[in-house]
């Protein structure tokens, strides 16, 4: 469970961690942290499924994680901070514009600053050795799997900020 | 048979947990992503590091694996209802004797259909699902309880002032 090494992958990792932290103490509360961790555990959750479908042992296994293919405790350290911190940074994120978010020209580049953001440090956490493609999976792949994926973070969001404020 | 019990028991469990999630939308969301992601990495643990479970590798067991996956957080999240709304600590201790037993007979299906396989099965195996899920449901509510008490208080002081 422990990583076999402490080196750039883990380091990054942490550093992505407070990066998230830090981007979160800077900006305006803009939900209630009930909006903001059904978000971020959906993220991961999402996370979690893909990971079972893409890279478990059948029928796809097209990246690894970390240094080696079993689960290892940085899995657990991007999935629930990382991952979550960053469902809770997208929905702040959209409350703050979401005055702006009225035509659909607005929201499809908000949505793909979004994608091409997470993209970005994609790339960045596959030099750093978090990811590790196999069989042909590249960033083209990544991409196609965000177009799908934030579409469905952005209705998602929509809906919780929707009954947040009955709840 | 493999697919039709998943889907059942999905179905079945989708229709118990509705008025939960009506009731308390937030809350019960909140937990069963929590729940998801403990049960999907729990089981990935099992299969992945320590080699006890997996499935057959056929499109057919995986599918209902998945759909299991869905399904274990309905069956913890119906178990914390029973718990809560059973007033004495006897109740609650037989609300949770009673879903041990109602949870053991689920994973002993699942061997039986082989949706989860095992190459030797053992008890421990339904043993180590139930208490840590059963861990995790109740860390869970507690944080959540937690966290709501604390936003309560801090509202109510900042009302005063």
């Amino acid at each position: 469970m422990l990583p076999k090494k402490f080196d750039e992958n883990e380091i990054f990792t942490l550093v992505a961690l407070a990066g998230l932290m830090l981007a979160l103490y800077l900006l305006p509360k803009a939900v209630s942290w009930k909006a903001g961790l059904a978000t971020g555990l959906f993220f991961t959750a999402m996370a979690c499924f893909a990971d079972e479908v893409l890279s478990g042992m059948y029928p796809l296994n097209l990246y690894n994680t970390f240094d080696s293919k079993d689960i290892e405790l940085f899995d657990f350290i991007i999935y629930i901070p990382v991952f979550t911190l960053y469902g809770y940074l997208f929905i702040t994120v959209q409350s703050l514009f979401r005055a702006r978010l009225r035509s659909v020209r607005i929201v499809l580049f908000y949505l793909l600053v979004w994608i091409g953001f997470t993209l970005l440090m994609e790339s960045i956490s596959v030099r750093f050795g978090v990811f590790h493609y196999l069989e042909g999976w590249d960033n083209l792949h990544s991409l196609v799997a965000y177009c799908f994926l934030f579409p469905v973070f952005y209705t998602y969001a929509n809906w919780i900020l929707k009954i947040e404020a009955p709840d | 048979m493999v697919l039709l019990f998943s889907l059942l028991a999905g179905a079945g469990l989708a229709y118990l947990s509705r008025a939960l999630f009506q009731a308390e939308k937030m809350k019960s969301l909140l937990l069963y992503l929590w729940l998801y992601y403990w049960t999907i990495n729990f089981l990935r643990i099992l299969e992945m590091n320590l080699h006890f479970v997996h499935d057959h590798h056929t499109p057919m067991f995986y599918i209902s694996r998945l759909l299991v996956l869905f399904q274990v957080p309905l069956l913890f999240l119906l178990y914390l209802h029973v718990f809560h709304i059973s007033r004495t600590s006897g109740r609650k201790t037989l609300a949770a004797v009673c879903f041990f037993l109602v949870f053991t007979g689920y994973v002993a299906i699942l061997d039986f259909l082989q949706i989860l396989y095992t190459y030797e099965w053992s008890w421990r195996y339904a043993l180590a699902f139930f208490f840590t899920d059963l861990a995790v449901v109740h860390v869970g509510d507690a944080l959540y309880r937690w966290l709501d008490r604390k936003k309560e208080v801090r509202r109510h002081a900042s009302e005063k002032i």
